[in-house]
């Protein structure tokens, strides 16, 4: 079943009790908010979609931590280009500015956004130079994957 | 006889696209079933269950309506395939039908009236349909969900 993740980063820490984000940098993923009545920000991260912890920083001025997962790609998957930094450091500045923008009215039922995520065991699929690939691989949690 | 469903044919690249998407989750009842005059096969008209009011249903209150309505759509002229159609037969809004000879093979098999159906789980093709988005989203953990531990 498809896992509803926000584009916007207010919406999701506006439930109560967020003790993480977890920020997943998609390449399978649909927005599917022309399809949602009203305002919406929601992707849905499709059944199948695997994805790997690749950074973790606790951003200033709150009390959660944000987890930085790659979805990893099956054999044969096109898809479109990452539409994200490459670098590590400059992903958690964009969250970073994301978390401070105004975080309005929520377009929808915040709680959608919250809850477990299916964790597997899964070994994150090293490349031919050793790293996962991620974009800050000293601060990957390879213990971590979610399948959604 | 759907109440929280989608009109996705707007979406569709078809312009002959008659396809609304029933939602994760929504279940239907099971309320009759007949067989049209001259046809091979039953029709199953199951109801859906809506947990909140929902808009005012936009069919007839009576099984005899509803089995004419649907009638009257069998025998409406001018029928052809919709090249893409892949859900249930319904006519376009042009005229012209769709078949249902693609119909997903994971929807639930019939049920007897009295019983619901959970609806199949699997991603409407509406969605799938949609270009892959490979920019950023988020989710957020709360203690009680198996979160990472924080970092120091």
């Amino acid at each position: 079943m498809a896992i509803p993740s926000s584009k916007d980063i207010t919406e999701v820490v506006a439930n109560d009790g967020v003790v993480a984000v977890v920020a997943f940098l998609n390449r399978t993923a649909r927005d599917v908010s022309s399809l949602l009545e009203g305002r919406s920000n929601e992707v849905a991260l499709l059944p199948g979609a695997a994805y790997h912890a690749v950074g973790k920083f606790s951003p200033i001025g709150h009390d959660f931590d944000v987890l930085a997962v790659e979805e990893i790609l099956h054999e044969d998957t096109q898809a479109p280009a990452p539409q994200w930094p490459h670098e590590g450091a400059k992903i958690a500045d964009l969250i970073s500015e994301a978390l401070s923008g105004d975080a309005g009215e929520p377009t929808t039922e915040v709680g959608r956004y919250v809850g477990p995520l299916p964790l597997t065991a899964a070994t994150a699929k090293k490349n031919d130079d050793g790293s996962d690939g991620g974009p800050d691989d000293d601060a990957a949690d390879p213990e971590a994957p979610a399948e959604g | 006889m759907n109440q929280t469903a989608r009109d996705v044919s707007a979406l569709s690249p078809d312009p002959w696209s008659t396809e609304v998407a029933v939602l994760s989750g929504a279940v239907f009842g099971a309320a009759f079933s007949f067989r049209p005059t001259g046809t091979r096969f039953d029709v199953l008209v199951a109801t859906e269950l809506v947990r909140e009011p929902g808009p005012e249903p936009s069919w007839p209150v009576d099984d005899d309506g509803i089995e004419q309505l649907i009638v009257s759509a069998l025998l409406r002229p001018g029928c052809r395939p919709s090249p893409s159609a892949t859900g249930t037969g319904a006519r376009s809004r042009a005229g012209r039908c769709a078949t249902d000879s693609d119909a997903p093979s994971t929807y639930p098999a019939p049920a007897r009236p009295g019983q619901t159906v959970p609806m199949s789980n699997d991603i409407a093709d509406a969605v799938l349909a949609l270009p892959p988005f490979s920019g950023i989203s988020y989710r957020a953990l709360r203690a009680t969900d198996g979160m990472p531990p924080r970092s120091s």
